[in-house]
């Protein structure tokens, strides 16, 4: 169903795509906003060294072979060494490696679930909304932290046990969220039209209503993978993290806050990777939003 | 080693020590100062004052007051046989207000404490034990017989006071076969078959006020006869001591100095260590080895009474050959533990044995690492792995680094390990049930008595064990020993055998001695002096300045 | 507007059965049979039954469920599996430490996040704003154990401004009380601050944008009295609701913050119980949270309702 205006014609390829297609568009404004531009960077450089970590190391991130412990930054080892005389260069990059892939894998399969959850509660709507509405709402009264340490003090200390945690408890907030976007979007025009023209309720949900509901939700995802790296480190403090002798981030840093009077080089390098993370995140949460929206305005 | 084990054989014979004692109580009335000069005359013996860090102060004289700050991490545990029971979360209350009766001064001739005559019969199948006259509890109730006898019965059948838990001191107790009550003070023990170790039993079982041990097993009083009176306890924050005005013997020594004694737990040893380092803290008996290393002269270590040790599950597929244990004793790089992980407070060694000990051997003190030995050990027994091997540890710190070297270590000669890390409490319950598959890290203490008391006392000498040890020559060697004085050259003679099999077909690795560095603050003066049995500090000869 | 009150009230009923049903099963989900763990290996099963019948696990799960709300309605919370002491006599040495650590710590919130983040939120792209994200990354980016350890280095260790540990009870000694609760507030406040901030920020910017403001402005009110009366005024409700749902962030700070500056609370009471597998502590320790929780979420609905009409409408 094309119609043309010749008054509005497109210089190029690029400003076509960037004016009509969303995801297009929202980059193309994610990137003009010096916040979104500048997350974006930096969590791109971190996500590839954590990716081309084995490529960007020249020790073994849980092998004791430096010649000494507690030496400072080197040419050797830039990031200095540890109490066991390991490379803290590769075992801050292996360990953000690890940070990365549990909270992202935790946080997008518990957004995943409690979006759907949570769409198909405000779709529905009636009994069936208000039951599980009232679930969620009992789950949300647990302090995420608490349930996240009940579960690995119950399952054992591992990362594969810290990520169920973090995804179990990521679904209340998520599902909350996506059932209120669903409430607002619900009785929209939009909506009506597309049920009058025949259209089936997942089509129409995922189709029309996601694209408008999208923006908060990415935001609270961008905030949760933050979180969801916190309260690993809580975790790690608490002494449940991963297992030795692997790394994360914040098992580093709590290592590392022993040390701290010997050896400035131990926290200064993996605090700053999960600084920089965080710092990523929270401008992208921002900036994500800003770039959305006016193109899930536009659509209502 | 002085060491006259004459009350072991059954007579006593007095030590100038006991006439020292002797004439001060008979009311010479020496001044406190005289008294801590005549201790000083023992030193060279002193079975505890192992490390070569004396406070500042040579021979000032002990200032009254004040009350000394301790810390530990764990919070106590007083509801699974506590007195009877020793846990490692309890350093205080084992020390403080509790007392056996009698003790390990210096050496291992027992020195009577609460009891005035300990007299074995000849051939050591029964024990006469008069106590003390006008001795008291903490809240005033006389010391008699029943009191004393209770404990040995609580031993023998906790159900029966309603305790769940399990004793070191099982073996021991359950050798009692009577106990018959002669007088208020009287009792006369009949063991079941001649045993040639009970006094360590007896230096080892506290007497505490049995009519109030209810509220023992709850956590609100302690009624024992030790130098400092049990006040309160908050649980998870503060344990509070006061100072027992009618010590039994307070003439004898002039302590206790302190008013009183406070310890607080500490949910983390960092937070702990920078509590100690801006001056809120006067003695941590676990300290961060980086804090103790910072502050050596103020740190005291007792001479080791056992073993840091890995042990070995023998019914595991790969560690069924003996070739493969001793490729794995040898594997573990000693030097390396003492030097880096315990800042170089202890000294290497291969066996459980303090050097007071009859089964101690010097050649035993030597590192025995030699990774070129253990590859070749392994090549003869034709070492294949299709899975790491399981390494259990606990969480904290300090064992997750040990736990750490040690794979590395393993992995150098070809042997690869899967860590496994628990929570204290975890852990505990997995030894207790006996349930670790593969290799594990802990600790063990009582090697330092008679070598047969560590066979039936310590956990993984025990049989049956956690690593399912049951070598025919460990069995006899065992047997062999309990018809053997301790001291004699047949017993000796076991004991070379037993430091055969201790290296050739092991079941632990030694890794370290088990004991560390405990630390003190500047105004702490007269800490560093330690009795043999029980393994505690002389807390009545410590004052603050 | 009553029958908005009493709408959210029945409403909060099945959101606490439901809550109290998921805490009474954490201790049912243990694997493994919690009276075994208990009881020990050496324990004989008679004695292992006999610990069943005494923590009721040999009945029906209903029926335990109904006899444990019922203890709890008559304010029995049982009594701990490890020192056999009394959890409300816990929770009475445990509450008022971490509620004085929760008050300091919202205050320090109060008082630095809104501020810079109206400002924020009147100026945006401006330095403040800049300032605003830096404070925020300088606070979320440091994990909170780090934060606190750093803090007790340079304010207790080297300058020894501040002690290291322990809680003074204000009603004992107010001016030492609240020198032991400085280190941790500000520890615990600052992430909450820089949340907050944020929040206000983003709300005060979408007011700032509105008509209202316009005409404000028109009408010859001076900036700040615009801003404050005005702007504020109309983000304040989106700010109370953040503030009641940081208190579950609060708790789970205070489970660090607490260990780390060695104070007693509710966050170490809890984290100690979990790991020393004392189920009764947990359980009762986790409904009254729990129980927290929905009447402060219920309390900030209603405010909400109060505050902005349009919302009782709906």
């Amino acid at each position: 169903m094309s119609v043309s205006f010749p008054e509005l014609t497109y210089t190029s390829r690029r400003e076509r795509l960037v004016r009509e297609s969303m995801f297009w568009g929202s980059l193309d404004r994610l990137v003009r906003n010096p916040q979104g531009l500048l997350g974006l960077v930096i969590l791109g450089l971190l996500v590839g060294a954590a990716i081309f970590a084995p490529l960007l190391t020249w020790h073994e991130p849980n092998i004791q072979n430096a010649s000494a412990r507690f030496m400072p930054p080197s040419l050797e080892h830039p990031f200095g060494t540890d109490e066991l005389r390991r490379d803290l260069y590769s075992r801050t990059l292996f360990g953000l490696r690890v940070s990365l892939a549990l909270s992202l894998t935790s946080v997008t399969i518990g957004s995943t679930i409690g979006i759907m959850f949570g769409f198909f509660a405000g779709y529905v709507g009636g009994w069936v909304d208000a039951v599980m509405m009232r679930l969620i709402d009992a789950l949300l009264a647990f302090p995420g932290l608490l349930s996240a340490l009940a579960i690995v003090t119950i399952l054992g200390p591992s990362i594969r046990n810290v990520a169920i945690a973090i995804a179990f408890f990521s679904v209340p907030s998520f599902a909350r969220l996506s059932r209120a976007q669903m409430l607002a979007e619900r009785n929209k025009d939009y909506v009506a039209s597309a049920q009058a023209l025949g259209a089936g309720p997942v089509r129409i949900v995922f189709r029309h209503i996601a694209p408008n509901a999208i923006a908060p939700l990415l935001t609270q995802v961008a905030l949760f993978i933050a979180s969801a790296v916190s309260v690993s480190a809580a975790l790690s403090f608490l002494g449940l993290g991963e297992r030795a002798p692997d790394a994360s981030l914040g098992g580093l840093i709590n290592t590392a806050k022993s040390n701290l009077q010997k050896a400035w080089w131990y926290p200064t390098f993996p605090g700053l990777a999960l600084a920089l993370l965080l710092l990523s995140l929270n401008l992208l949460a921002d900036a994500v939003n800003d770039a959305i929206n006016p193109f899930a305005r536009r659509r209502a | 080693m002085k060491n006259d084990m004459s009350i072991i054989q059954g007579k006593r014979t007095p030590s100038r020590r006991d006439f020292i004692r002797g004439a001060s109580v008979a009311g010479i009335g020496a001044a406190a100062a005289g008294l801590v000069g005549c201790g000083d005359d023992d030193d060279a013996e002193n079975g505890g004052d192992g490390s070569a860090s004396p406070t500042t102060a040579a021979t000032q004289a002990p200032k009254q007051g004040g009350v000394l700050r301790g810390a530990q991490t764990a919070d106590l545990n007083m509801s699974t046989g506590y007195p009877f029971v020793a846990l490692a979360e309890n350093p205080f209350i084992n020390a403080l207000p509790i007392e056996p009766i009698i003790q390990y001064t210096d050496s291992l001739t027992p020195t009577l404490n609460l009891a005035e005559r300990f007299e074995f019969n000849t051939d050591r199948s029964s024990l006469v034990v008069k106590l003390k006259p006008g001795l008291t509890f903490h809240n005033g109730a006389p010391v008699t017989a029943d009191d004393f006898v209770f404990g040995i019965n609580l031993i023998q059948k906790p159900a029966d006071f309603g305790i769940k838990g399990t004793f070191q001191l099982s073996a021991f107790a359950n050798a009692v076969k009577e106990s018959k009550v002669l007088s208020a003070t009287e009792v006369q023990f009949t063991f079941d078959k001649p045993r040639v170790n009970m006094a360590d039993f007896f230096a080892q079982l506290p007497v505490v006020h049995k009519a109030s041990y209810e509220e023992t097993k709850t956590g609100k009083a302690i009624n024992g006869t030790g130098p400092f009176v049990f006040k309160k306890w908050t649980p998870g924050q503060i344990l509070t001591f006061e100072k027992n005005p009618n010590w039994h013997r307070k003439a004898d020594s002039g302590g206790p100095y302190l008013d009183g004694i406070e310890v607080r737990f500490f949910g983390d040893q960092d937070a702990m260590g920078l509590a100690y380092q801006s001056g809120e803290l006067d003695l941590l008996l676990g300290p961060p080895a980086a804090l103790a290393a910072q502050n050596r002269k103020l740190t005291h270590v007792p001479v080791k009474t056992g073993l840091e040790y890995m042990g070995m599950n023998v019914t595991h597929p790969d560690l069924v050959d003996a070739r493969v244990r001793k490729a794995i004793f040898m594997a573990v790089d000693r030097p390396r533990i003492i030097k880096e992980l315990g800042e170089d407070f202890g000294k290497v060694t291969c066996q459980p044995w303090p050097s007071t000990s009859p089964a101690f051997d010097p050649k035993l003190e030597d590192p025995l690492y030699n990774p070129a030995e253990s590859k070749k050990l392994l090549a003869q027994a034709g070492w294949k792995q299709t899975e790491p091997i399981p390494f259990d540890h606990r969480t904290t710190a300090a064992y997750v680094a040990e736990a750490s070297l040690i794979q590395q270590n393993l992995k150098d000669i070809g042997i690869e390990t899967k860590l496994i890390p628990s929570d204290p409490t975890a852990f505990l319950a997995i030894l207790r049930d006996r349930k670790f598959k593969g290799l594990w890290v802990t600790s063990h203490a009582f090697a330092h008595m008679a070598p047969l008391t560590n066979f039936q006392q310590t956990l993984p000498y025990q049989q049956p064990n956690m690593s399912y040890y049951e070598s025919p020559t460990y069995l006899d060697i065992r047997a062999q020993l309990e018809k053997l004085d301790p001291l004699s050259d047949a017993a000796k003679a076991q004991y070379k055998r037993f430091n055969e099999i201790w290296v050739e077909d092991p079941w632990l690795v030694p890794l370290q001695p088990n004991t560390g560095p405990q630390l003190v603050s500047e105004r702490v003066r007269g800490f560093g002096k330690y009795l043999v049995t029980p393994g505690i500090a002389k807390y009545w000869e410590v004052w603050l300045a | 507007m009553i029958s908005y009150i009493i709408g959210r009230l029945l409403q909060a009923v099945p959101v606490l059965a439901l809550a109290s049903i998921a805490v009474f099963s954490v201790l049912r989900l243990i694997p493994g049979d919690p009276a075994d763990i208990i009881a020990g290996e050496d324990a004989t099963p008679a004695e292992v039954e006999v610990l069943r019948e005494q923590l009721g696990l040999s009945d029906p799960i209903p029926v335990q469920y109904v006899r444990w709300i019922g203890e709890l309605a008559r304010g029995d919370l049982g009594v701990s599996l490890r020192t056999g002491v009394p959890v409300t006599e816990l929770l009475e040495l445990s509450l008022p430490p971490t509620l004085e650590l929760a008050a300091a710590s919202y205050v320090i919130a109060l008082v630095i996040g809104i501020p810079l983040g109206t400002i924020a939120g009147v100026k945006p792209r401006s330095l403040w704003d800049w300032g605003l994200s830096l404070f925020t990354v300088g606070t979320l980016g440091v994990p909170s154990f780090l934060l606190g350890v750093l803090l007790l280095w340079l304010f207790a260790v080297t300058l020894g401004w501040l002690p290291a540990s322990g809680r003074v009870s204000p009603l004992n000694d107010p001016v030492d009380s609240m020198r032991h609760l400085a280190l941790p507030a500000i520890a615990l406040g600052t992430g909450l601050a820089a949340v907050l901030a944020r929040y206000t920020r983003t709300t005060v910017q979408a007011a700032m944008g509105q008509d209202y403001i316009r005409t404000a402005r028109a009408k010859g009110l001076k900036d700040y009295q615009v801003v404050v009366r005005h702007a504020l005024r109309n983000s304040l409700i989106p700010i109370v609701t953040i503030v009641a749902l940081q208190l579950g962030n609060i708790m789970a700070g205070a489970v660090v913050i607490e260990r780390v500056f060695t104070r007693p609370g509710l966050g170490r009471l809890v984290v100690d119980a979990i790991l020393n597998r004392d189920y009764i502590i947990v359980q009762s320790t986790l409904i009254i949270l729990v129980v927290i929780f929905i009447m402060v979420n219920l309390a900030a609905d209603l405010a909400y309702g109060l505050l902005d009409p349009r919302v009782r409408r709906r």
